[in-house]
């Protein structure tokens, strides 16, 4: 019995290290930059998509209204939304101008048939981040523009009406050596799509070649989740 | 032959036992199982399951978890039932002051609702391992049981030796994603680093399955007394 304790003892000695790590390269990554920026409007509805796609999946609608003080970048932005594989990207999205209040709107739109989803977001801003890797002596560095927000979506679906309030949060995530320029970016990736973290870029054979030359530290192989690329919280 | 390489053993030993010896430094055993038996936590140790009782480790009988699945599934529906009826109320009232509180209360539905629904998962990822819940589990007691008894013993200049004990262990019963976890979580260089090391200890240890102190302070407390 208690050589089955002190054998669990050791393994969680041994497997209690934290690490922050992309699939091959183990980062330590510090804040060298912050700056939060306070925003009408989200650039690009990917936590909103992200809502949307979790009520479709419960109940359908045929269109969504993002409603907000939209400027050119957020109303150009549903056009891109059928580049996403999120089930609600495929819908029709039209940035409506914040006017009544998201209930009212709801109200008009309360009809037989698939009504609208209707989802809005406030208090949003914009995060940007700048985190240089310990690990490679300060040289990796990860750029992070990050969106936060309270959406409320209410769908007046005549069976069962719905709203949620939630609090939004997307990110783009760049991670290079140096400087951000082509030929030495490691990874390009956004999220949430579909609820997770998805890789648009991935330069495998560079990221190989820094590890080669001991510029990267080389993740160990032996770790819970080899597919961990977050980076650390940022400040509120 | 043989004999020389005895001698040559021995010779070993005492080139590396004379040195700290004569610099006042001391060697002595760690009696880890008396340690461990005055651990609170061993009292709720179960040695039929090897999981502790009334811990996250406890295994679950199944039919008690499709009661809780069935509860927490029940207060869901009540909460978007609440919810639906509120929009609605709202819809129709068109009140922006009632329509403020609706969103308040929404939100206290929408946080009450993922607090249910992260309950639900936890629940039906149990269910599907039949109620065993994953090592994890059982590795956070064995941490705290280890920060508890094992490292004020190994305090400031203190070295921990040979804690690998070689014996052999019964292990608990493993939930379904457990030997995957294993594989995929343990540091298998510190292991290596161990098992380099292993033959020195066994030179200068006849017992290597007892775990050792080597402290340069003859003042530390000495563990077999406790």
């Amino acid at each position: 019995m208690l050589v089955t304790i002190f054998a669990l003892m050791l393994a969680a000695v041994f497997c209690g290290q934290s690490l922050q790590a992309c699939s091959l390269a183990l980062h330590d990554w510090k804040l060298i930059f912050y700056r939060k920026i306070p925003v009408t409007v989200p650039f690009f509805p990917l936590s909103e998509l992200d809502v949307a796609t979790a009520r479709l999946e419960r109940a359908g609608f045929a269109r969504v209204f993002w409603v907000g003080s939209h400027n050119f970048i957020s109303a150009v932005a549903p056009a891109f939304l059928p580049l996403f594989a999120d089930k609600a990207a495929g819908l029709p999205w039209a940035a409506v101008d914040s006017g009544p209040s998201l209930m009212a709107m709801a109200r008009e739109n309360y009809c037989p048939g698939e009504g609208p989803l209707i989802i809005g977001s406030d208090g949003n801003y914009i995060k940007i981040a700048l985190f240089a890797d310990q690990n490679s002596g300060f040289g990796c560095m990860q750029l992070v523009v990050q969106q936060t927000g309270r959406i409320r979506a209410v769908h007046p679906d005549t069976k069962t009406p719905w709203a949620q309030e939630t609090n939004g949060s997307s990110w783009l995530s760049l991670i290079f050596y140096q400087l951000p320029v082509p030929g030495r970016i490691l990874s390009f990736s956004a999220y949430p799509v579909q609820k997770n973290r998805h890789s648009i870029y991935e330069d495998h054979s560079y990221v190989e070649t820094l590890l080669n030359q001991r510029i990267l530290k080389r993740r160990p192989d032996l770790v819970v989740d080899p597919y961990r690329f977050d980076f650390p919280e940022l400040p509120e | 032959m043989r004999r020389c390489k005895n001698i040559l053993l021995l010779l070993s030993f005492f080139v590396a036992a004379v040195p700290l010896l004569a610099s006042g430094e001391t060697f002595r055993a760690v009696d880890f199982e008396r340690l461990l038996q005055k651990h609170p936590l061993m009292r709720k140790y179960d040695p039929e399951t090897g999981r502790f009782k009334e811990t996250r480790s406890e295994i679950i009988p199944v039919a008690k978890l499709q009661e809780r699945i069935a509860s927490i599934s029940a207060a869901i529906a009540a909460c978007e039932n609440e919810k639906s009826e509120l929009v609605l109320a709202t819809m129709n009232s068109g009140d922006s002051v009632s329509e403020a509180h609706a969103w308040e209360r929404i939100g206290q539905i929408d946080r009450q609702l993922a607090e249910l629904k992260t309950g639900l998962q936890t629940e039906q990822s149990l269910l599907a391992d039949e109620g065993v819940p994953g090592y994890d589990k059982l590795l956070e007691i064995a941490g705290q049981i280890y920060h508890e008894t094992i490292l004020p013993e190994i305090a400031t200049g203190v070295l921990l030796l040979n804690k690998l004990p070689r014996f052999v262990a019964t292990p608990p019963r493993p939930a379904g994603n457990d030997l995957r976890h294993f594989f995929y979580s343990c540091n298998g260089e510190v292991l290596e680093k161990y098992l380099t090391q292993a033959g020195k200890i066994a030179l200068m240890f006849e017992k290597t399955d007892q775990p050792i102190l080597y402290s340069s302070d003859r003042g530390v407390s000495d563990a077999k007394k406790q």
